[in-house]
């Protein structure tokens, strides 16, 4: 067996921070590696290192709960890793990874969509809200206290898209019937069988008035 | 509602004002069964040393309670950590290559490509054979995600693909492609019930049976006045936990630091002690949050033990999380089964006797026996049960949530269902007949008029005048038993811990799988030590704390809380002798209450009293009692389920469900009532939609994703109606016992014998998809099929 | 997902010439929408294009255009919550067609031409594990397979079901899809913009390639009435086992120009002349609409496991056709 090339120090901390500059640079470095072990290998190690770093980092910027962020990602990169790995905001889940389950839902300027199948570059310039710019520590929004106060959740999975689902609609319309509610959410799994505590969560967050979570 | 917040208040301190003099152990007599107006009965038992007596019979301020969950913030902001959230600088991602072959000979592996990406890892275990479409061959780790894809892309591996069995049916027929050559022994995990690996013959691909029952079943059926026999088969379910399995390893220095996605935090150390070799002090698991479980989620696994050889191998930590497929393919499911049920009975409705046989398949794996349910459900005088695991190349089965009950439970009910419908009887009047519990007797009475049993006979009038009307819908009603035991994890134990500085801490190193075990274990504490439950810090999920139980069997409550109190007493205990000589009242005179210790008069602050410790830290143990002799281990339920069926397409809506159950002294009803009703939608899910696609040419599972695997939704999502009998079962000091599981067990018949009232049919295969239903109903053309 | 070049036209003309400039290259490219499903095909390895051309970005072609006849153009972009919201008194056939397509979250970016190009949800074609005749293999596994949800109608060649309600919507209001290419686009009936496996076993439609839709035209003829419905297992997000879409005129309680055409049920959304011919000029009511939900299975062909398929179908089509109709088809639940 080959001994596998070592990444640089400059990509060993990637994901956290990503920076195009960064990327680039480390490519750049990896593929020297490469070439000073083994000459030969220099066509296939960067063909292959195409393969794991793409054709090269695209930059992107976007506004994600309200700050600025630049980076820069493989075009195949979704909206969901870039949210996870890149910027640190795991509160965004990937339950299913393929749309099915909604536990990667985030709002796109202000609708919500599948993290998991919008690429980073499709949301270059518009507005990421996550779970975690719904509400804080501090201050759980009205639609998160409402979660916590019917007990809508159990092993909490789900919960961050349940609450951006519900949060959606609520500021789309104050008044939802039970079924607006159940439609707003049926794309949203939930194995543990927390249903019944969303609907009721999201009934009461629209009796105390939320007009936006 | 304030009101009786106080009157118990005021009873608590009643309570409280005794220090507790049973915890040195004695005999004491305690009241047990259902609440007034039952009658309740009184037993002697001998309380462990260092045990408290059990809650008298009367409600409590605290425990009993409703309250919202203390890690629901977290949660709901989404700042809760689970193991797919571990990012850590350096840390690599790992994958696993795996069988794209229900059965194959593996000629070579060429790692080759894979290792020119850089920083990629690879663990090649060197397997020479693959039983399943999904089965691990090699893993691998690399920088990013994208990077760790690309390297499973590049890893060749060549089979000489060998013939399989993927079907039950197929699989138990002579000549059929061997799954394993030798006998199998059985392994048994923190999930299953109790008891020891079973030892059983193994004929071609069935190893069976496994036989046990109680009674004289010959004589049973010759007092019989007619027998009744049906055949039912389920589906294989799988678990669907929204986080799949996920280890995240990192070694430091000697020691391996795990974070894992599981029910089990002691159980993921322990194997991966003896995997590794390690003391048990050099493997530490943390399990915070879990995103479910079900059953699938107790040992490291496969992957974790991968995840742990490639973070030794790189010298980074390692995160292996599964993606949907490999957990639908590789991670475990309720087997399959097939179940013949016959029963002997007297023309009033009594049982006389029941002949069970099941044959399932868990794929590589064994345990898929359903006969538990047809023993201990009713009061069937005399019962023979033969149970067979069939192999299949196929995925290993594994514990989930009241293993083989809903199948048994199907089962059994069904064949109740078509015995009242044979003589004619109400099938709630056929039940009340064969069932002496007196718990579960009031659980149907409560059930049943809850959802109007007593509309049976005008709904099927209705029924009727819809169907001359052109009108495609039917309504129905029907019900089923719940049956699930009190299993205990020994050796459980916690520590409180209290500053002084006032501050509180229990720990115990159970994980939450979405149970939510720290707002009982809080509630439990903050009522023996008369502070607000939010002032209790409970922190678990890590293995450095006491053991606690895995999360399987409905053992977490029952093992944890009585466990839990008694530490409360005795950190209690020791308070009121600080507090005895700040007041100069005898510690037997205090009464502890809001935070302030009382005696004639006169008041000593809790944070007062905390200054005064000896200590910087008072720790008290609380150690798992076992449970007292004498009283019923088995936990009754009755579910009722009220539907309406389309007949001309045969889709099935389930309008409400009903659920009695007994959860003992629940603690925090909060999280009961959460229980039950997600034991009732994947109740429901499993009877209408869950189901497995096996192509048979191939071996491959089909539906291996949430788009075809097809799980209920909130568009399926009934009116659950959740209720408690109010019963002191007086097994362990708290009357606690758990409800995850009663709570799935019958639902699947429930909505069964609601269809069979609404339509007419008979159930017998779950799911009961509308195609089955069509069938049944006399719907699916005759023209014949042209392939 | 394999790493690819992601291309960024600056107009409809651009992407065109980019998707035709990559074939004559031998360049793997694909057109991206939302890109809700082809990443779903990405991420399966179905398919491993070394470029996608997003279209996403392009202004034009991304809005509703209403026209004081009545008829509407519908952007290739528009996404099928904007259909779903904004034709639902107009054209409630394709407005709920597009409300049941899918989840909210992907009915939200998902695009109308999107969900007309999508490819087939069979099992054996999704999954890179198997070579069925799609992707070149020699037969088609479903039919001697697992094909509980496959075709009943059409499917001698392959067993595919059509994956896209829109498309059958659009069959059924008999729309004109305009597309653009290099050599200058062409506008097709939405009826033959869909090809059965006979015709091309590798696509579901008839865009050659570098060609791209771009905008859907709808007629409104005076008294035009339309329903869509549909017949699924489960409630929440699921495809359907059966679907329908008609379109009529309401002339002198007569309906004219009727067209029924039945989805999830045939390669290509399934037109039901026989029922057609049944209702055609006659008054719709109760006993005419279940007569022509039977006369909907002529020519069913079902397979091993599919059959019962067949009664979903004549009572998608008798609920469809009473829907339109303003009547109640006996699924009204009483309180």
């Amino acid at each position: 067996m080959a001994k596998s090339p070592q990444p640089p120090e400059e990509t060993r901390d990637e994901p956290k921070g990503v920076t195009r500059r960064g990327l680039i640079k480390g490519i750049a470095s990896v593929v020297g590696v490469a070439s000073a072990g083994a000459t030969t290998l220099l066509v296939e190690a960067r063909h292959e290192l195409q393969a794991a770093n793409g054709n090269g980092a695209i930059p992107v910027s976007l506004t994600i709960n309200g700050v600025a962020r630049q980076g820069s990602f493989d075009a195949r990169t979704t909206l969901a890793e870039a949210l996870r790995d890149a910027w640190g905001l795991t509160g965004t889940k990937v339950g299913c990874d393929r749309g099915a389950c909604g536990a990667c839902t985030v709002l796109l300027d202000g609708t919500p969509v599948n993290s998991c199948l919008t690429l980073v570059h499709d949301a270059d310039g518009r507005k990421v809200t996550t779970i975690e710019g719904l509400g804080s520590p501090e201050a759980m929004s009205p639609v998160q206290k409402a979660f916590v106060d019917a007990d809508a959740l159990q092993c909490g999975f789900c919960t961050p898209g349940m609450v951006v689902s519900c949060s959606a609609l609520l500021a789309k319309n104050s008044r939802p019937s039970a079924h607006d509610v159940r439609e707003a959410v049926s794309g949203n799994l939930c194995r543990c069988g927390t249903y019944t505590g969303v609907f009721a969560a999201c009934d009461a967050a629209a009796k105390a008035g939320v007009k936006h979570g | 509602m304030a009101e009786e917040k106080k009157e118990n208040e005021k009873k608590s301190q009643e309570k409280t004002s005794l220090k507790v003099p049973e915890a040195t152990g004695a005999a004491v007599t305690i009241e047990i069964g259902l609440a007034p107006p039952h009658p309740s009965k009184k037993i002697s038992v001998s309380l462990s040393p260092g045990d408290p007596a059990p809650y008298p019979m009367g409600p409590r301020p605290v425990t009993g309670g409703r309250r919202p969950r203390l890690d629901g913030p977290i949660k709901v902001m989404g700042r809760a950590v689970y193991t797919h959230d571990v990012r850590k600088p350096g840390m690599l991602h790992a994958r696993i290559v795996r069988s794209p072959h229900a059965h194959a000979k593996i000629l070579s592996i060429d790692t080759s490509a894979a290792e020119k990406i850089a920083g990629v890892v690879i663990e090649n275990p060197g397997k020479t054979v693959v039983r399943y479409h999904g089965e691990a061959v090699v893993a691998l780790a690399a920088p990013t995600p994208a990077a760790a894809e690309d390297a499973l892309r590049a890893v060749k591996v060549a089979y000489d693909v060998l013939p399989h069995t993927v079907s039950l049916a197929a699989a138990r027929k002579e000549g059929a492609p061997l799954v394993f050559q030798k006998a199998v022994e059985e392994k048994r995990s923190a999930g299953d019930e109790p008891g020891e690996a079973s030892k059983l013959p193994q004929t071609g691909n069935v190893r069976g049976p496994k036989n046990s029952g109680k009674g004289d079943v010959d004589k049973g059926f010759a007092e019989a006045e007619g027998t009744l026999e049906l055949i039912t088969t389920t589906s294989v379910q799988t678990h669907v936990p929204l986080e799949t399995h996920a280890l995240f390893a990192e070694w430091v220095g000697d020691t391996l630091e795990v974070q894992a996605s599981t029910q089990g935090t002691f159980s993921v150390r322990d194997e991966l002690a003896e995997v590794f070799k390690l003391s048990k002090d050099k493997v530490i698991v943390r399990a915070e949050f879990t995103g479910g479980g079900f059953g699938a989620k107790f040992g490291a696994g496969d992957y974790g033990v991968f995840a742990a050889k490639l973070a030794k191998k790189a010298g980074k930590p390692v995160l292996m999380a599964l993606d949907r497929k490999e957990e639908h393919l590789s991670a475990g499911n309720r087997p399959d089964s097939w179940n013949r049920v016959k029963l002997g009975y007297k023309k009033d409705g009594t049982v006389t006797a029941a002949d069970y046989e099941s044959f399932g398949t868990a794929g590589v794996a064994t345990g898929t026996g359903t006969g538990g349910f047809v023993k201990a459900a009713y009061g069937f005088p005399a019962v023979k049960v033969a149970e067979s695991d069939v192999f299949t190349h196929l995925g290993p089965g594994c514990a989930m949530r009241a293993p083989g009950h809903p199948q048994g439970c199907f089962a059994v009910e069904t064949a109740l269902e078509e015995l009242a419908s044979r003589l004619g009887m109400d099938p709630l009047a056929l039940r009340l007949k064969n069932d002496p519990s007196e718990v579960r007797r009031a659980e149907w009475e409560l059930g049943a008029k809850e959802i109007g049993w007593s509309r049976r006979a005008e709904i099927s009038k209705a029924n009727a005048a819809a169907a001359a009307a052109g009108s495609p819908l039917r309504r129905g009603l029907g019900c089923a038993a719940s049956i699930w035991y009190t299993f205990v994890a020994p050796g459980s134990q916690v520590f409180v811990r209290i500053h002084r500085d006032g501050s509180v801490e229990v720990e115990n190193g159970v994980q939450d799988i979405g149970g939510g075990p720290r707002t009982p274990i809080a509630m439990v504490v903050a009522e023996e030590l008369g502070l607000p439950v939010e002032k209790i810090n409970v922190k678990i999920g890590d293995s450095r704390y006491p053991f606690g139980p895995a999360s399987g069997g409905s053992v977490t409550t029952g093992s944890l809380i009585p466990a839990v109190r008694a530490a409360a007493v005795h950190a209690r205990d020791k308070l009121l002798d600080v507090a005895s000589k700040l007041l100069g009242v005898p510690a037997s005179e205090i009464a502890l209450a809001e935070g302030v210790f009382s005696a004639k008069g006169k008041t000593v602050e809790f944070r007062k009293v905390c200054s005064r410790l000896s200590g910087e830290t008072l720790v008290a143990t609380g150690d798992r009692a076992k449970d007292y002799d004498g009283a019923d281990t088995r936990i009754f339920g009755a579910q009722f389920a009220e539907v309406v069926v389309d007949v001309e397409t045969g889709v099935v809506a389930v309008k409400k469900v009903v659920a009695v159950h007994d959860c003992g002294q629940p603690v925090w009803k909060t999280g009961v009532e959460s229980q039950i009703r997600g034991g009732i939608l994947q109740g429901i899910s499993y009877a209408l939609f869950e189901e497995r696609i096996v192509d048979e040419r191939s071996g491959r599972v089909l539906n291996p994703n949430v788009e075809f695997y097809k799980i209920l939704g909130s568009k399926d999502t009934p009116e659950i109606v959740p209720l408690l009998v109010d019963f002191y079962p007086g097994k362990n000091n708290a009357h606690a016992r758990g409800i995850g599981e009663p709570a799935t067990v019958p639902t699947a018949a429930a909505v069964a014998n609601s269809i069979a009232h609404a339509t007419g049919i008979r159930p017998t295969a779950l799911p009961i998809t509308p195609a089955r239903i069509l069938d049944a109903l006399g719907k699916r053309p005759k023209r014949e099929v042209r392939a | 997902m394999k790493s690819f070049e992601r291309l960024q036209p600056t107009s409809w003309e651009d992407a065109a010439n980019m998707l035709t400039t990559a074939k004559e290259k031998k360049i793997s490219s694909e057109a991206k929408g939302a890109g809700t499903e082809l990443l779903d095909r990405l991420k399966e390895y179905n398919l491993a294009p070394d470029q996608v051309v997003d279209l996403r970005r392009l202004t034009t072609h991304s809005s509703i255009q209403r026209k004081s006849s009545g008829a509407v153009s519908i952007g290739a972009l528009v996404t099928l919550s904007a259909i779903s919201e904004g034709l639902k008194s107009e054209f409630p056939a394709l407005a709920d067609a597009c409300l049941g397509a899918a989840t909210p979250q992907i009915r939200n970016a998902a695009t109308l031409a999107g969900n007309l190009c999508q490819r087939p949800r069979c099992w054996y074609f999704r999954s890179s594990e198997f070579q069925c005749l799609k992707k070149g293999g020699v037969e088609c596994l479903a039919k001697s397979g697992e094909n509980e949800f496959h075709a009943v109608f059409g499917n001698n060649t392959c067993a595919i079901v059509h994956p896209s309600a829109a498309g059958v919507a659009l069959v059924a209001l008999n729309a004109r899809i305009e597309t653009l290419a290099p050599g200058g686009g062409r506008t097709l009936a939405a009826a033959d913009f869909f090809v059965r496996p006979e015709v091309d076993i590798f696509a579901e439609n008839a865009l050659r390639p570098g060609e791209l839709v771009v905008e859907i035209h709808l007629e409104k003829p005076e008294g035009l009435r339309s329903a869509y419905r549909k017949i699924k297992q489960k409630q929440s997000f699921d495809w359907p086992l059966a679907d329908a879409a008609v379109s009529w005129r309401a002339e002198g309680g007569a309906a004219r120009d009727v067209r029924i055409v039945i989805g999830s049920s045939a390669p290509v959304p399934f037109r039901a002349k026989a029922a057609e011919e049944l209702v055609e000029g006659k008054r719709i009511d109760a006993a005419l609409a279940a007569r022509a939900g039977q006369a909907a299975l002529e020519g069913a062909t079902p397979l091993g496991k599919n059959a019962y398929k067949l009664p979903m179908v004549a009572a998608v089509v008798r609920r469809t056709l009473l829907a339109a109709a303003g009547l109640p088809d006996g699924t009204e639940e009483s309180a």
